[in-house]
């Protein structure tokens, strides 16, 4: 067992520092090795997406088989998932790109899309209550940018475009301010997280991190 | 190497481990006869604890814990020193002053610490000292281990005296004035000890009769060999060790004294062990004189079973103390004001009994080893009562839980005395669990009994005349036909007046009575979880000083080791009507917090009515445009950015492509398309050609069905001259991409001979990119691995509104790496009211489309500020509650 | 400049191994003391809420992919994971992790199993306890969504990769129970504040190590971050000023 443990973090230390080297060391075939590795892992990874796609059909069989409440769902998930995989398949076989466009553009973006638009519902009740379940500096500075914001977003009304034209200018200002200090804010937050996944990232190359023991 | 695993937490130690370094166990058990104990742990790893302290921290260790922090680390065992490696450490080891627990540390006060001892004192070992004693009354010992002489102290540098006997000696000091200087004794004793020896204190003061000799042992071979000098001595002695005596527990490096008066047969250290015969239920034995056999050498031998004798419980050497300790159930501490009420924990118990000794001043009191009065004896359960304070009731425990009982527990180690009461199967859960003996020396009744007494504790109910006093086997207590009967199936048989102890004959007080367990009860119990676990009386000891013994007693009763449970809760068979009855008992025990944490029931109804009224709002005002009318101006404000992209497209060369990167998913096509639309349409007027990529997988997809979508519809798309697909890897396809374009799109059936493409080597070649993408990040990918490539080649992008604010920095400064931005479907509407105004829809579902999103924004903005109000009103007639309620 | 980007970023690198090296040695077993974050404070109780009540924890991890965007969100997830795990391993429902790549879920099945094999409770490790909830945002979060329901989850944690559908999920565990979160896309974060209770913001996800007390090197590496940061915002003003100064003179 300990000699797994210490090949695995070997085995990953290495081709981690490996691939690291040839993104900071410009020599080609550096270059080029790292990025053969990185089409290795690519190709590992679209294998594990196989294997994660079977087990969750795996489990919706399961539990399509064992009844209850929302058998019926994964049922029709397990079965639109492979139907879908097999025509696909065979178009890609055949150069029919026109039926895997049909079907993301008339099934897939419809669905997705229904699915975001259940975010507007879910951040307006969230906004709502915000203030009832919290008070505090931060939740009333987030709700008045949110306002603001929004406020800025709304077109004039028609009849009284021509008079509005001019102050409207000023409330965009006023947007462009707050967005200005989120933009900040928010390259604060990306500079954190920057020094975050660093860390991570290091850790792994270290070996002191290390998910994939088992 | 091949690593050992500790009997008690089961992680790997080295194999040349003596002690576990996690808990403190001992690996390699001491066999008995051994010439020499075994060498102490080694030094530089941690030190090992004091057995009994160990046992009780694996205890508090091996309990399951939900708290997220790690289960606290088996606390490097304290450092102090094994009595038995001390007795061979006569080369001047020094020990470290001997630390309690982690969990008794914070309760416990501290002994006082005497300074070590120098090694260039002579050592006395005291052991060695019984031996002469010891090999001339005893057969047990064999004739190659030949003691020194017992009144020569050892010579050369010896070690220190362990740190329990210099505790017990400044125990007893300080507690007996008249007595003899304490010796230096060295470290802090454990308080167990202190306990022990102050019950030993209290049973010699007490005016009792002469001990009676215990019998020989029927093989005498198989007891260890310190065990039966022990004994001997501990026949011999009268119970009183005075402190300046080399006795059992002197220092090695005290000075020389006097041989210790010859022992009788009475001392808990001259006995030798009773004949190992199989244990069986005895009659009460009379009391237990003053120095008699210590429980537990009445118990240690190697395959054979318990005397017949049952020891007397509580009976007055130190040693014997133990058993009664773990007899007796430990105080519970009854719950404080506000505390809610549940099964103590063994913790809490411990802490009980050590606060209640730092109260007294933590000190053990000597179980007679030095001159003393002699103490108010501590009654064992079936033969002694209890030591009480004149004027006090008969001490009783009392638990924070009940259970229902039909008869007295049957305790394998004694029957409580008097009016002791146990209630039912708890009690017997509890015997043992505490290694600890309160003291109760000097006349004061011991710790824990003085918190019951406090407390108020019922009176326990007296035991039936003539019921046996012996403690029954627990393998007796666990057969189907002895257990209670509420215990029992329902329809089977109880046990026709067997009782499997003298527990169950105890009758109940006269506030109490018998609880019979409900018939719904007993319907929800499932059979499986009643089977218990039977004490091996084979099982050979590991750990501690009786390590290697057969036969030797659990300091827990069996039930209540920790272990896996052979059957988990989901896979107990339970009939239907058993699953509804526990789902019941379930929501009502288990989910009081749930039900403390529920809304009320007017907050439970107002969200729904909440979220429903806020949806049909938002619908009223989608739909509205369709039958209002136009509210709304057909464009909004035009950021500086939306004019650059618009400027920098009516600018680029025509003999150029430009490269579209579809960098959005299916779920933010609708908002995303609608400025992709308005792009594609001015490269279109512009009659500029493009080609498609993406790092996503459906990315291009979805772009080649807006194009085909577009020109269904009679809107003008540029035309496509390859499509290069999915360039797989994220940020790293991106970095290939930027480095060999033509290797990197090699495989999508690109013909880099026609037209444009003929002239396109890498991504300098194309006149734009344009970028289209739904979060931040794409932007930043296509920013950081392909601008710094190709520094020259424009980027302009499209991106959701929500990105706005992180993408916006990239389009300023002097040298910005994005030249033009369009965001969301406000930017886009303004992006073509100014550079398509002959495409603007003005009419149709296009036109409807964009009042319908400024009717929305609206009534958003609308709701949100009515929220914002009707929350700071609400605000004000509710109580204050804290983040997360 | 550009060309000078690579070799700044390696000395940063080296600068950071270097610093989590030292604090590591530094600590000597001991934990240091950080600022105090709510959300990290409810894990343990909600955990414990959750084996007493006999119901199930649900690790979310998001849309990070371990090759491509979002892998250092979910190595940091799986950090936290394999604490949840373990503090919850001793639940007749152990957590359920969901999450939108192939390697993030078989990793998850990994850390799962190596913590219950240190529990030694491999016996109720289940693979399909690590689980492929959807493919794309969409996908994931409606399968998320559905696990919260179906699996008696009564606490949710995201943690990982995840846009504005991370409102969904958190608003689907608060019908059920309690909800801490953190993502690290910026619109994600902003839908999180909005509908949780113990939002983590920005880089308090990558510190969900060092305050789930997972290991001394997370600890450290959370300080080294904290050292580099206040190196940053001193850059940050030096250039800063020294720009406005260029351009007054």
């Amino acid at each position: 067992m300990r000699v797994r443990s210490i090949l695995s973090v070997g085995i990953v230390v290495f081709f981690g520092l490996l691939t690291l080297a040839g993104y900071f060391i410009p020599f080609k075939p550096l270059v080029d090795l790292g990025g053969g590795l990185l089409y290795i892992a690519v190709f590992l990874s679209s294998i594990a997406l196989l294997v994660g796609v079977i087990n969750l059909s795996r489990i919706h069989l399961r539990k399509a088989a064992r009844g209850g409440p929302g058998a019926g769902y994964s049922m029709v998930l397990f079965v639109s998932l492979w139907v879908t995989f097999l025509v696909v398949f065979f178009a890609i076989i055949q150069g029919k790109d026109v039926i895997t466009i049909w079907i993301v553009r008339n099934i897939q973006l419809p669905l997705e899309a229904s699915l975001s638009a259940l975010v507007v519902f879910a951040l307006l009740v969230g906004g709502v209550r915000l203030l009832y379940r919290r008070r505090d500096a931060v939740a009333f500075f987030f709700l008045g940018a949110a306002l603001i914001v929004l406020f800025a977003a709304i077109p004039l009304p028609s009849l009284l475009e021509e008079w509005l034209k001019g102050p409207d200018y000023y409330r965009q200002m006023l947007a462009s301010v707050f967005l200005s200090v989120a933009s900040g804010g928010g390259r604060g937050i990306l500079l954190g997280m920057a020094l975050g996944a660093a860390a991570t990232g290091l850790r792994i190359l270290m070996g002191s991190d290390r998910p994939y023991e088992r | 190497m091949a690593d050992l695993r500790c009997p008690m937490c089961g992680k790997p130690n080295p194999a040349d481990s003596e002690a576990c370094k996690y808990c403190g166990a001992r690996l390699k058990p001491v066999h008995a006869g051994d010439s020499k104990p075994p060498a102490a742990a080694p030094k530089s790893g941690p030190e090992e604890a004091d057995w009994m302290s160990d046992l009780r921290g694996d205890m508090m260790r091996n309990r399951p814990k939900t708290s997220m922090l790690p289960p606290e680390p088996p606390a490097p065992p304290p450092p102090s020193d094994k009595w038995l490696s001390k007795i061979d450490a006569r080369g001047g080891k020094e020990s470290k002053p001997a630390a309690p627990a982690s969990k008794q540390k914070a309760t416990r006060e501290p002994a006082p610490v005497p300074p070590p001892k120098k090694a260039a004192e002579p050592s006395e070992d005291w052991l060695s000292k019984i031996r002469p004693h010891a090999r001339k009354e005893s057969p047990l010992i064999p004739p190659s281990a030949s003691p020194p002489a017992q009144s020569a102290p050892v010579p050369g540098a010896a070690a220190e005296p362990p740190e329990w006997l210099s505790k017990v000696r400044n125990q007893t000091s300080a507690d007996r004035p008249p007595a003899a200087p304490e010796e230096d004794k060295g470290a802090e004793e454990p308080i167990w000890l202190k306990r022990l020896r102050a019950r030993r204190t209290q049973d010699e003061l007490a005016p009792a009769a002469p001990p009676q000799p215990e019998a020989e042992p029927a093989a005498p071979g198989e007891l260890p060999e310190w065990l039966s000098r022990i004994r001997e001595k501990t026949s011999e002695d009268t119970g009183q060790i005075d402190a300046d005596d080399q006795s059992l527990f002197s220092s090695p490096l005290s000075p020389a004294t006097p041989a210790p008066p010859p022992q009788t047969s009475d001392s808990p250290w001259g006995i030798a062990a009773p004949p190992q015969e199989p244990r069986t239920v005895e009659p009460a034995t009379p009391q237990e004189p003053q120095g008699a056999v210590p429980d537990w050498l009445k118990y240690a031998s190697e395959g054979n079973r318990q005397s017949a004798v049952e020891p007397p419980l509580g009976s007055t050497d130190w040693m014997g103390g133990i058993a009664s300790a773990l007899e007796q159930t430990p105080p519970t501490p009854t719950a404080k004001p506000g505390e809610p009420p549940g099964r103590p924990s063994t913790g809490r118990l411990l802490d009980a009994q050590d606060s209640a000794e730092a109260k007294k001043g933590g000190s053990l009191r000597s179980a007679g080893l030095e001159s003393a009065p002699p103490a108010p004896p501590i009654q064992p359960f079936s033969q002694t009562p209890i030591p009480q304070v004149p004027g006090d009731t008969p001490p009783t425990l009392e638990t924070d839980w009940d259970f229902p009982s039909e008869a007295m527990p049957d305790f394998p180690l004694g029957q409580p005395a008097g009016d002791f009461t146990f209630p039912s199967i708890s009690g017997a859960f509890n015997a043992g669990t505490e290694p600890e003996v309160s003291p109760a020396g000097e006349g004061e009744i011991p710790d824990w009994l003085v918190d019951i007494k406090k407390d108020g504790a019922p009176p326990a109910p007296s035991p039936q005349p003539g019921s046996p006093a012996a403690a029954p086997d627990i393998n007796e207590l666990l057969r189907a036909d002895t257990l209670p009967e509420w215990m029992q199936r329902k329809g089977a048989a109880a046990p026709g007046g067997k009782e499997a102890g003298p527990g169950a004959a105890a009758t109940t007080p006269d506030n109490l009575e018998q609880g019979e367990l409900p018939r719904w009860l007993e319907a929800m119990r499932p059979i499986q979880s009643v089977t218990m676990p039977t004490e091996d009386e084979e099982r050979v000891e590991s750990v501690g000083p009786l390590a290697g013994l057969r036969g030797v007693l659990s300091a827990e009763p069996v039930v209540a080791i920790p272990r896996r449970p052979a059957i988990l809760a989901g896979n107990i068979d339970a009939s239907p009507a058993q699953l509804t009855l526990t789902e019941t008992l379930r929501r009502l025990l288990i989910e009081p917090e749930v039900r403390a944490s529920r809304k009320p029931v007017r907050a439970m109804l107002l969200m729904p009515l909440l979220r429903k009224a806020m949806s049909a709002v938002l619908i009223l005002a989608i739909i509205f445009p369709f039958f209002g009318g136009s509210l709304f101006s057909n464009s909004g404000y035009q950021p500086e950015a939306n004019k650059k992209a618009g400027l920098l497209v009516g600018e680029l060369p025509a003999d150029r492509p430009v490269l579209v990167a579809f960098e959005y998913d299916a779920s933010a096509a609708p908002e995303i398309e609608t400025g992709a639309s308005a792009l594609l349409e001015h490269l279109a007027q512009r009659g500029i050609q493009v080609a498609f990529i993406s790092s996503q997988p459906n990315g291009t997809m979805l772009g080649e069905g807006l194009r085909l979508l577009n020109e269904e519809q009679g809107i003008g798309m540029p035309p496509l001259i390859a499509n290069f697909g999915y360039v797989p890897g994220g940020a790293g396809g991106l970095r290939r991409l930027a480095g060999n374009l033509r290797e990197t799109v090699n495989g999508s059936n690109v013909d880099w001979t026609q037209g444009s493409l003929a002239a396109v080597n890498s991504l300098s070649d194309f006149s734009m990119i344009l970028v289209l993408a739904a979060s931040p990040q794409s932007v930043r990918d296509w920013v950081e691995q392909v601008h710094t490539t190709a520094p020259n080649t424009p980027i302009v992008a499209m991106v959701s509104a929500a990105s706005d604010a992180l993408v916006f920095p990239y389009t300023e400064g002097s040298k910005p790496a994005i030249w033009g931005l369009v965001a969301g479907y406000a930017g886009a509407q303004a992006y073509r009211a100014a550079f398509l105004p002959a495409t603007l829809a003005t009419s149709g579902v296009a036109a409807m489309r964009w009042q319908s999103f400024a009717g929305g924004t609206l009534a958003i903005l609308i709701t949100l500020v009515a929220g914002v109000i009707g929350s700071l009103a609400l605000g004000r007639f509710r109580k204050p509650r804290k983040v997360g309620e | 400049m550009e060309a000078y980007y690579p070799w700044i970023a390696f000395f940063l690198a080296l600068i950071l191994a270097g610093l989590i090296l030292i604090f590591n040695l530094m600590q000597r077993g001991r934990w240091p003391v950080f600022r105090d974050l709510p959300g990290y404070n409810e894990v343990s109780s909600d955990v414990g809420a959750s084996v007493e009540a006999g119901t199930r924890v649900h690790v979310a991890l998001g849309e990070g992919q371990i090759i491509g965007p979002g892998a250092e969100a979910e190595l940091a997830g799986l950090s936290a994971l394999a604490k949840v795990a373990q503090a919850a391993s001793i639940s007749d429902r152990p957590p359920v992790v969901t999450s939108s790549d192939g390697l993030t879920s078989l990793l998850s099945q990994d850390v799962m199993y190596s913590t219950y094999r240190q529990m030694r409770v491999e016996e109720r490790f289940d693979h399909d306890l690590g689980r492929l909830a959807g493919l794309g945002p969409a996908g994931y979060t409606a399968g998320a969504m559905i696990t919260t329901s179906t699996e008696k989850v009564s606490a949710t944690f995201v943690i990982g990769a995840m846009g504005a559908e991370a409102a969904l999920i958190a608003d689907a565990g608060a019908q059920h129970g309690t909800v801490i979160a953190a993502v690290t896309d910026p619109v994600g974060q902003a839908a999180v504040f909005a509908t949780t209770d113990h939002p983590l913001i920005g880089e308090e996800l990558f510190a969900a190590g060092a305050y789930l007390k997972v290991s001394h090197t997370h600890a450290a590496s959370l300080q080294a971050q904290d050292v580099l940061r206040w190196i940053a915002i001193a850059a940050i003003l030096l250039g800063a000023l020294a720009s406005t100064f260029l351009r007054l003179f």
